[in-house]
């Protein structure tokens, strides 16, 4: 951890204030940080924040409070100098779970993967820009007879497709992508996991992944942050997380999830873990080398 | 145990402005008094429409080609709307996927689970009030008498769907149709959904015909499990003979591709391709063009059920004595057990 993080969120705090009695508490003061190639798993609940915290970190909302870097600039002040923004909004992807809305309807697959390129000037030359595109679509496996369809003529894990094309196009340095397989199929899961997996390998970008699913996060990540309700309550690497999971919560969460093997399933004794007695109290130390609790 | 659900060769057709797709193509299936079924297929390989074409919760367009449906034996293909309304409720109902669709979120829940009750039978007010709270009470909600006057979004997503399985249950069903009861929940909330559905089986002896994708959900709850492809069953025998010896290309692929059943550093294994569109389901068996271990075989003729065991059948022509011997490339064994 000597090399400067591609990513540093510090204190971050977002609350949305619903009137003047009711403020939701969506992210309430975390810190972590992503290394360069590095796989970081966020895991939570529906309502823990961790969407939140994608958003937060792409600037789609001001903070209420906390900093966030990018490969050691601040990123999260109201005023950017122009070479901070523009680097943003370069090397900084997204990836949605609904793909449907996240590709424009109207433009075909060949436009939607160009419009990053376009946008951010990155080849003078028309030929370059297509070539590259090709390039872009035959790495997620899709090939040059899909650059003239539209969204709507493809399938879900086509569209996931699309979408994870469109993020590697201009070879950006953080990809953070929100549940990107939830609404897809196992056997095209397995497929998209797998191509998130090797793209990872050969282009070496630091990727940010948000889910529910423990499983497919324990598969894919170096590094695992659990949520609950605002607060990252474990982070660890993600063998160390599995094997000694020391927050309640955490051990919750790994012994409910379901496993595919009738005998052990039927064995396993579930622990429970009561999360309207969790206060959010305490800070996140390390206990053990790079294996941080909330206490 | 007696069948208490007999499904005979089932095929139901959609007329689209496309053409016909056949949703469901020859389904045999029985379900004896008692017992969790599981059927397990990808989105749109005809789960959800079969348990449908039980209810007869089907669109307009929807047409039985052929078939017979038997339920505590009475057939009902042949039944009318009027005829099926009154055995929707006494004999079958159905829980979805989303409980907040399924619930008027203006009606508080008490009222809505007393209509229930009403509707199925002659109680009075305060009889049907009595039998909802007593139900509110089976599926495990706290403070009943408060909780019945409150608006379904006081609810958590856990005991909204507790509240439509009370809904469910007001007539004393046989068969409860639970179409990915916990897809939309937490995995904490899913645990404790899973176990009320089993603890509601032993108490009252209902039968549960359980749709999933998710293998991990299904080891904990099914007896027995179907699996589907394209509209047919393609696998079927008791939930250990699923798990531990598989022997359709098809349930190896759909194992293969789980992370938890991957072994440790090794890529995951996906099945290529995509489910077909059942518009013009191509000759043979449906599932060779993105089958492995597809023979030539597969390509002209669909291949009948060969039975492994008396409980286990699998459609596919590898169990043909004449086929070359494949073993199953699952890695899960009985008693290995995962490092968790």
């Amino acid at each position: 951890m000597t090399a400067t993080p591609v990513l540093d969120v510090v204190g971050l705090v977002q609350h949305f204030a619903i009137n003047r009695s009711v403020t939701i508490r969506a992210v309430d003061g975390i810190d972590f940080s992503v290394d360069a190639g590095e796989v970081f798993g966020i895991v939570g609940e529906t309502g823990s924040g961790k969407s939140t915290v994608a958003k937060s970190i792409l600037g789609v909302n001001a903070l209420t409070g906390g900093e966030i870097y990018f490969k050691g600039n601040l990123i999260s002040a109201k005023h950017l100098p122009k070479e901070v923004k523009d680097d943003v909004h370069r090397n900084m992807q997204i990836i949605f779970q609904d793909s449907a809305a996240a590709l424009n309807p109207h433009m075909t697959v060949e436009e939607i993967v160009a419009e990053p390129l376009l946008v951010n000037r990155v080849y003078a030359a028309k030929e370059e820009r297509e070539e590259r595109v090709l390039a872009c679509l035959a790495q997620v496996g899709l090939s040059a007879a899909y650059r003239h369809k539209y969204p709507g003529e493809l399938s879900g894990g086509m569209r996931q497709r699309v979408a994870i094309a469109r993020s590697i196009a201009i070879r950006p340095d953080l990809i953070i992508a929100d549940e990107p397989i939830a609404s897809l199929d196992i056997s095209i899961q397995a497929q998209i996991v797998t191509l998130f997996q090797h793209l990872q390998k050969t282009e070496g970008f630091s990727f940010i992944f948000i889910a529910h699913d423990l499983s497919m996060v324990r598969f894919l990540s170096t590094r695992i942050a659990v949520m609950l309700k605002g607060k990252i309550v474990e982070l660890a690497p993600t063998d160390e997380l599995f094997r000694h999971p020391l927050h309640p919560y955490t051990a919750s969460l790994i012994s409910s999830a379901p496993v595919p093997d009738p005998d052990l399933e039927r064995s396993r004794t579930r622990l429970a873990y009561d999360t309207s007695l969790f206060t959010g109290d305490g800070v996140l130390t390390e206990v053990a080398d790079g294996h941080f609790l909330l206490m | 145990m007696a069948e208490i659900l007999e499904i005979n060769n089932l095929s139901l057709h959609f007329d689209t402005p496309e053409g016909e797709v056949c949703a469901v193509r020859g389904v045999d299936l029985c379900v004896k008094q008692g017992e969790i079924l599981a059927i397990v297929g990808e989105s749109g390989c005809g789960k959800t429409v079969l348990c449908q074409s039980v209810m007869k919760l089907l669109p307009k367009n929807a047409r039985i080609a052929s078939g017979t449906i038997t339920v505590d034996g009475t057939e009902i293909t042949g039944c009318s709307e009027k005829e099926m309304r009154s055995l929707r409720g006494n004999l079958f109902s159905m829980i979805f996927q989303d409980p907040m669709t399924t619930l008027n979120p203006t009606i508080p829940i008490g009222k809505q689970i007393a209509e229930a009750v009403r509707k199925h039978s002659n109680a009075g007010k305060d009889a049907a009030k009595a039998r909802a709270l007593e139900l509110l009470e089976l599926i495990g909600i706290e403070d009943p008498v408060v909780r019945y006057d409150l608006q379904p979004h006081f609810f958590s997503g856990g005991m909204r769907q507790r509240c439509v399985l009370a809904i469910a249950l007001a007539s004393n069903p046989k068969i409860l149709f639970a179409d990915e009861p916990t897809t939309a929940l937490d995995v904490t909330v899913q645990a404790k959904i899973l176990d009320l559905l089993l603890e509601l089986r032993d108490k009252l002896g209902l039968t549960i015909v359980f749709v999933s994708h998710d293998l991990g959900v299904v080891a904990r709850i099914a007896d027995r499990v179907a699996i589907m492809y394209a509209g047919k069953i393609v696998e079927i025998g008791r939930v250990d003979e699923i798990f531990y010896d598989p022997r359709h290309p098809y349930t190896w692929g759909l194992m293969q591709s789980l992370p938890s059943l991957a072994r440790e550093g090794e890529p995951l294994h996906c099945i290529p391709g995509m489910p077909p569109v059942m518009l013009n389901p191509p000759e043979g068996d449906v599932f060779a063009y993105r089958n492995l271990y597809a023979l030539q075989i597969d390509y002209e003729e669909m291949p009948p059920f060969f039975a492994v065991s008396p409980t286990h059948a699998a459609a596919t022509w590898l169990l043909d004595p004449r086929a070359p011997r494949i073993p199953s490339p699952v890695s899960l064994r009985r008693k290995e057990g995962e490092p968790q």
